[in-house]
């Protein structure tokens, strides 16, 4: 198309507006307004342009006029810089205190602010993150897009008109009342500096960092903003899987590390009381302390918790610690509580364990989620934004499945309240409706999968009649979800809903089925998606931090364990060790005699806490590695004190099997040391011949061990992760697994169909109620972070129960209320929340020590991936004397 | 009188010839009823005067549906109450028109947008719905033809600028009434993105007499440039303030004047079009004839037909602080130019009015209004200095006598 | 009053121009639109609190917080303007100790300057409780209210 701009002819592409053709050729039109090109909003007027076309002349805004053939067009005509210098001056006599963007633009043409009218705070503005300066917001309306268009919030919104329009958050609440994410969106829309961070200060000299953020798998990459040794904020990098997102967490979530509570000594316990001392002196007291224990009792009287929390590097250095130094498997890491139903449960059908897709085609091709088990806009929070997203821009379907009116309900084209632990024949009854409505894709089901008639055998009695009864499912819904995902490209994502069941391998099968069925597999918008939990579940996995498998799930005794013990140097034994949960019942026994624990805090995540604190109670040597005194720190012998991930270097492997690399913001605090660094200075002393420099060095081992790795280098990664399996250094990464064929022996998926099983513990007289558990957006994991920040304790300070009104009501209890619940492990005392949950289900976060939810569970396993049942507790509640 | 019947009740409708328009429009094709409004030269009476029958063709060239009209009774600029008058005198008519048009443009379902201070009518016409319902008027083929049609009544809550149609379909979707960025025009994606007809009620009182009369006909009514009946609405300093139906054409501003009773003491000007966005005239101008092109061509508008008589009590500059508080009050907000040049120009005007004003108050104004029609979103912005300006052609005097 | 509004939501359900009525009526139940029933209507509606506000708050006869007994709208609109409501205004805020906008003491009266109730043939006008009283002068403005004391 051509046009002409200021006398210039100018080629330029259809669709595009004025504004960016002018902005890509260096002319620059000024604007307040606009932040998404596709969507201008034209309020500000100041890019206003004179067209002229065929024999009209008109003026019009550069922002929401599309370029047209032929079309002439001024930009800086005298009558068009009048009408800006008019708007600003008009601006000017009202606002004063305009920073940032808008500032420049009133230097440039020469306009002095005047405004004087002192104009009232609006409610928003009582929070912990964000400042709010009322004399410079000038209701531009960034924000409210960015709040809407962006982020599908809609907290931030105007209210009255005219003059009198401002910005308020909600029914003119304070921020967190109206629902606010903290995304910081806002902020960064925000051209006046109406908006800005609380912890954002003018510095002379600031520099960005770009690293990973530490909390959840989606592994945003966040960009630091860096005084001295000190952030003073953050915020989503458009460089990352986040393109820009972020969540309170990423975004607020980093100023743990400047907490006060930071441990930056080595400590060991002496008479009951923990001792500063030397690196040296607790390094080598670890060292001959296990030395000792193992000559005593033998290897496998130790064991390891490996971390989720800490990078690759770090892990695989602590199985090898752990397989070759002490000579154990028993060698296990947090992901035993959440996917381990994951691995066991997609590898059986799929011979892989891991997301098949990845959050760029679930994000633009994806035409139905299918989210069952997962909070997604609070546990990942930019999954969860991108899946609104996608429903409200460009009308893909949604359908929920979840006992709790979670906020992606709202959301949804379906809302399925099945009763907790029912999901295996929730799932075999949209089974059921596809194969008898012949909704199954009998290609992909002839060509790339076996075992297809014990399925249809197995979930044949699973009618939408009889499913009903199990679930509490409306027939018709049930009969609707299947026959909406079997029509659609549809995308089944799922977490710990799914897992944390004793029936959590047969759930995660289940779902694999389901994908088979209607060929929803190895095609973009598409797969079964298991969100990880922590920063680094998959990596850790990945790394053989767990006790049946080696660093890239290589069999124990098979040739490739041989191979692995060549480039170690060292015999890795060849029994199995036990589990997360095994570990503990052992140690309760008293034949686990002494456990390193790296970045982990069971006494507060794994369940039926009571039986946990006594197990570690009774170890003979205790060894904590962590950031902060954890409530299983302080059952230590010695705690050394750890480097955060914003203060070293290696790899997060995110929830879409991405390995991405860490760059240091800062300076580990204290005398604190990177992980890696501590097994090492561990397993010198004990006899190892190990000479790592840095994580890189550890990085290319693993590489030489872990096929899928093989081709990821840390100069490929330094901008911008790879997705594993990446088998060599040209490889571009793999998006989709099974786009071909299944990595299992004839290439074929397997169906493997399951039976309903009820939870182990259901409810009953005496415990009516059920139990069930999980995160809140603010909080993260056991609180060992987010505990530290003030910001989040004001939002969330304590533990609650969310309970159906009617529940509610029975038990003669209001909103805020105190209410005791009991399991048959134990009780706690929390605050009653009257919130959307089905009748007879309650629910429980688990970050808060004080009142855990984990002294209520019950560690019931899932007998194949060993996962405890965190999901199901039968409860019985009442109001507190 | 061919608009301002009395015809409250269905009854009197019925007996003088109602809905016979109705049953005749269903037996013609779609595009005949389009053409004999267009042969016709009927305008829209809501104050921008564009030809009914081209947005009608506009919408039933349009393939997307559903397809959707509006009647637009948010009748809001000061001194404009015709549309009131005609609602409660003769709503059928109305109803009627709406029907036909609806047919014509292959519309399903309409709505009837009424301001908030006419909440009783709104209540009359939503029972005047449901007769026609009973009647087999509305509802699932009409008259046994193939024809179906409903109607929602929907009631506004106090925004002067829904009656802008874009920001009215924002209105009628539940949200706030901003008017939208042009083009896409509404005639393509109007409520909900889909196709729609917007008319005024006048307007659509106008359709049935089209079809009884014919095209050809109607348009004989009135002269060159202007055709059909058009009501006013007189009011200020007459003897007879109240709503008049004139041939367009037919009479003068004077002549108007006069059969409204006369001016109440010393004639000193009128206000004309609409309300505040009117012009401010002297008695240069009592020999126009209210005519769309005899105005153009004098360089004002008809608009929503409305003629406000001052005596010589009434002061220029006070007369404008009240357009400009109306407009500051009315101003949605949503473009800068608008929201905060409302402002300015009640800030300088009300300094002028307490006899503080310079020149330079006056460049400032008139800087002002030039940015506003320059880069206002809407007609609200752009015509809300209309009174101002042409009050300072034709009582330049008076206004530049306080000027320091 | 949960019950009541999911009950006017009911009612217009099927309407599709449903989120003004709903509030006209939630309106009329209560008196103005409690913060409460807002969020029922967005629960109900699968909206945003928010998004309802940012609509509501735009008109000027939606009203969040309670008023009045009765409502009185004063026109200052261009005609009654020059017909003489300043005085009425002037004459009504000195009776009643108000200014426009605001509620007489004893709960009796909100009182709001509007700007064209579209009676202009009867200028100037007012309007208490939806009836309109034209052709006003200041001292029958105050007699007509005092009147509907009794």
């Amino acid at each position: 198309m051509n046009i002409i701009i200021n006398g210039e002819k100018i080629e330029a592409k259809q669709g595009k507006s004025i504004l960016q053709v002018a902005r890509e050729k260096g002319i620059d039109i000024p604007a307040l307004c606009n932040l998404i090109d596709e969507k201008p909003i034209g309020s500000c007027g100041l890019c206003v342009v004179k067209i002229r076309k065929g024999s009209k002349t008109y003026y019009s805004r550069a922002c929401t006029t599309k370029i047209d053939e032929g079309m002439e067009i001024e930009t800086h005509s005298p009558e068009i810089e009048d009408t800006r210098k008019t708007i600003l001056e008009m601006i000017a006599e009202e606002h004063k205190e305009i920073k940032g963007e808008a500032k420049e633009l009133f230097l440039k043409y020469g306009i002095k602010l005047k405004g004087d009218n002192k104009k009232a705070m609006p409610k928003l503005a009582e929070n912990p993150f964000i400042s709010f300066n009322p004399e410079a917001c000038i209701s531009c309306f960034r924000c409210v897009q960015a709040c809407s268009l962006i982020k599908e919030n809609h907290v931030l919104v105007r209210e009255n008109r005219g003059m009198n329009t401002q910005i308020v958050a909600g029914i003119n609440e304070a921020l967190k009342d109206a629902g606010c994410a903290f995304c910081g969106a806002c902020v960064d829309a925000c051209p006046t500096g109406a908006l800005m961070d609380l912890t954002a200060r003018v510095e002379k000299e600031t520099k960005k960092i770009t690293s990973i953020c530490p909390y959840c798998g989606v592994g945003c990459a966040i960009d630091y903003y860096v005084s001295g040794e000190e952030i003073i904020y953050a915020k989503g990098s458009p460089n990352g899987v986040n393109k820009g997102d972020d969540c309170i967490k990423g975004r607020y979530g980093w100023q743990f590390v400047h907490s006060e509570e930071r441990l930056k000594k080595p400590l060991i316990k002496k008479n009951g009381k923990f001792e500063e001392v030397t690196w040296d002196e607790a390094l080598n007291y670890v060292a001959s302390r296990l030395k000792e224990i193992k000559e005593k009792y033998g290897a496998d009287s130790i064991a390891g918790l490996s971390s989720a929390k800490c990078t690759n590097e770090e892990n695989y250095l602590f199985q090898k610690f752990m397989r070759i130094v002490v000579g154990t498997n028993n060698v296990d890491h947090c992901a035993r509580l959440c996917h381990a139903s994951t691995v066991v449960g997609l590898f059986k059908v799929f011979g892989s364990g891991a997301m098949t897709n990845s959050l760029e085609d679930l994000d633009k091709d994806a035409e139905l989620y299918f989210v069952i088990g997962s909070n997604t806009t609070h546990a990942h929070p930019v999954i969860g934004t991108m899946i609104k997203r996608s429903v409200k821009g460009r009308g893909a379907k949604l359908i929920v499945a979840d006992p709790r009116d979670i906020e992606l309900a709202e959301y949804s084209d379906l809302h399925l309240r099945h009763r907790p632990g029912t999901d295996v024949s929730l799932i075999n009854g949209m089974m059921n409706v596809i194969i008898s409505h012949g909704l199954e894709d009998r290609e992909f089901i002839e060509n790339r999968t076996e075992g297809y008639e014990k399925l249809r055998d197995v979930v044949k009695k699973y009618t939408p009649e009889y499913v009903e009864k199990i679930t509490s499912v409306p027939k018709e819904d049930i009969i609707k979800a299947a026959v909406l995902y079997a029509t659609h490209k549809s995308a089944i994502i799922y977490a710990m809903g799914i897992t944390q069941h004793t029936s959590g391998t047969a759930n995660v099968a289940s779902l694999a089925n389901l994908a088979l069925l209607t060929g929803n597999v190895g095609k973009r918008g598409t797969g079964v998606n298991p969100l990880r939990g922590q920063n680094n579940v998959q990596g850790a996995g990945d790394m053989g931090a767990l006790p049946n498998v080696l660093p890239g799930y290589a069999k124990l005794g098979t040739r490739r364990a041989r191979e692995i013990e060549k480039t170690w140097g060292g015999k890795i034994p060849e029994k199995e060790g036990l589990t997360v949960v095994e570990i503990m019942h052992a140690a309760s026994k008293g034949m686990i005699k002494g456990m390193y624990i790296m970045g982990e805090n069971p006494a507060v995540s794994d369940p039926d806490q009571k039986h946990v604190i006594q197990a570690l109670k009774n170890l003979e040597f205790l060894v904590v590695q962590d950031l902060f005194m954890s409530e299983t720190a302080q059952l230590a012998d010695v705690i050394l004190p750890a480097a955060s991930s914003l203060e070293k270097e290696g790899t997060f492997t995110n929830t879409e099997r991405r390995v991405q690399l860490l760059h240091r913001v800062l300076e580990p605090v204290g005398d604190a040391k990177p992980d890696w660094w501590i097994i090492q200075e561990i397993a010198k002393r004990m006899g190892a011949d190990w000479n790592y420099k840095s994580p890189k060095d550890i990085f290319e081992e693993i590489r030489k061990v872990v096929p899928q790795y093989r081709g990821i280098t840390y100069e490929r990664i330094d901008k911008f992760g790879l997705q594993w399996p990446c088998p060599d250094e040209n490889h571009e990464s793999t998006k989709i697994l099974h786009d071909d064929i299944f990595p299992t022996p004839n290439g074929l998926a397997k169906f493997s169909p399951y039976e309903y099983e009820p939870p182990a513990e259901e409810p009953d007289e005496e415990y009516p109620f059920v139990l069930t558990t999980g995160r809140t957006y603010e909080h993260f994991h056991t609180g060992t972070l987010t505990r530290k920040i003030e910001g989040f304790n004001e939002l969330i300070p304590e533990a609650f129960v969310e309970i159906h009104t009617e529940d509610a009501e029975k038990l003669g209890v209001k909103d805020g209320d105190c209410i005791e619940v009991e399991s048959r492990r134990g009780k706690i005392r929390v605050k009653a929340k009257i919130a959307g949950i089905k009748k007879g289900v309650v629910f429980i976060p688990f970050h808060f020590a004080e009142s855990a939810a984990n002294i209520l569970t019950n560690d019931a396993l899932d007998p194949e991936a060993k996962i405890p049942e965190l999901k199901v507790a039968a409860v019985r509640l009442k109001k507190c004397q | 009188m061919i608009l301002l019947n009395d015809a409250r009740n269905i009854e009197d409708y019925l007996e003088n010839g109602g809905f016979k328009a109705l049953r005749r429009a269903l037996e013609f094709e779609q595009d005949e009823i389009i053409s004999e409004v267009e042969s016709a030269g009927l305008v829209g009476r809501g104050g921008a005067a564009f030809p009914t029958g081209l947005k009608m063709k506009f919408v039933k060239n349009e393939k997307n549906t559903p397809k959707y009209i509006i009647a637009n009774a948010d009748e809001g600029e000061p001194g404009t109450f015709k549309d009131r008058g005609l609602m409660e005198k003769n709503p059928y008519q109305i109803l009627e028109g709406m029907i036909i048009s609806a047919y014509a443009v292959g519309a399903k379902k309409g709505f009837f947008y009424i301001r908030y201070e006419y909440r009783e009518i709104a209540e009359k016409i939503k029972n005047k719905v449901k007769e026609l319902h009973r009647l087999g008027i509305l509802g699932n083929n009409i008259y046994g033809s193939k024809f179906s049609f409903d109607i929602e009544v929907v009631l506004g809550a106090g925004a002067y600028i829904c009656g802008e149609a874009t920001a009215l379909m924002e209105s009628i979707e539940g949200k706030r009434g901003y008017p939208r960025i042009k083009p896409p025009h509404s005639t393509q994606r109007g409520l909900w993105g889909k196709p729609t007809l917007t008319n005024n009620v006048e307007t659509l009182a106008n359709i049935p007499v089209i079809i009884n009369m014919g095209g050809e006909k109607y348009h004989k009514l009135g002269k060159e440039g202007c055709s059909g009946p058009q009501l006013f609405s007189i009011s200020g300093f007459v003897k007879r303030p109240g709503i008049y139906e004139y041939i367009l054409g037919e009479k003068t501003i004077g002549e108007a004047i006069e059969l409204a009773g006369g001016v109440d003491g010393n004639f000193k000007g009128v206000m004309l079009g609409g309300g505040a966005s009117g012009y401010i005239l002297n008695r240069d101008y009592l020999d126009m004839p209210l005519c769309f092109s005899d105005a153009k061509k004098r360089g004002v508008a008809l608009g929503t037909g409305d003629i406000i008589v001052l005596n010589e009590s009434v002061r220029i500059w006070d007369m404008l602080l009240n357009i400009a508080k109306f407009f500051e009050h009315e101003s949605c907000g949503q473009c800068f130019p608008c929201r905060y040049g409302t402002r300015r120009m009640r800030e300088i005007i009300e300094k002028i009015v307490n006899g503080k004003g310079t020149s330079e108050d006056i460049k400032k104004l008139n800087a002002t209004a030039r940015a506003m029609k320059i880069a206002s979103l809407c007609p609200l912005g752009k015509s809300a200095m209309t009174a101002y300006e042409s009050a300072m052609k034709n009582f330049h005097d008076e206004l530049m006598e306080v000027i320091k | 009053m949960e019950d009541k509004v999911v009950e006017i939501i009911e009612k217009h359900r099927k309407d599709d121009a449903k989120l003004l009525a709903i509030l006209h009526d939630v309106q009329d139940e209560f008196g103005y639109i409690p913060e409460d029933a807002i969020k029922v209507i967005a629960r109900e509606l699968k909206m945003k609190k928010g998004e309802i506000y940012d609509t509501a708050s735009f008109y000027s006869f939606f009203r969040f917080k309670p008023e009045g007994q009765h409502e009185v709208l004063v026109c200052d609109c261009i005609v009654c303007h020059i017909k003489g409501a300043e005085d009425i205004i002037k004459r009504l805020e000195e009776e009643f100790k108000v200014t426009m906008g605001e509620t007489t003491k004893d709960g009796k009266y909100t009182f709001k300057m509007v700007k064209g109730l579209g009676h202009c043939e009867k200028s100037p006008v007012m309007m208490v409780d939806g009836k309109l009283y034209g052709n006003l002068t200041p001292e029958r403005a105050v007699e007509i209210l005092r009147r509907c004391e009794q």
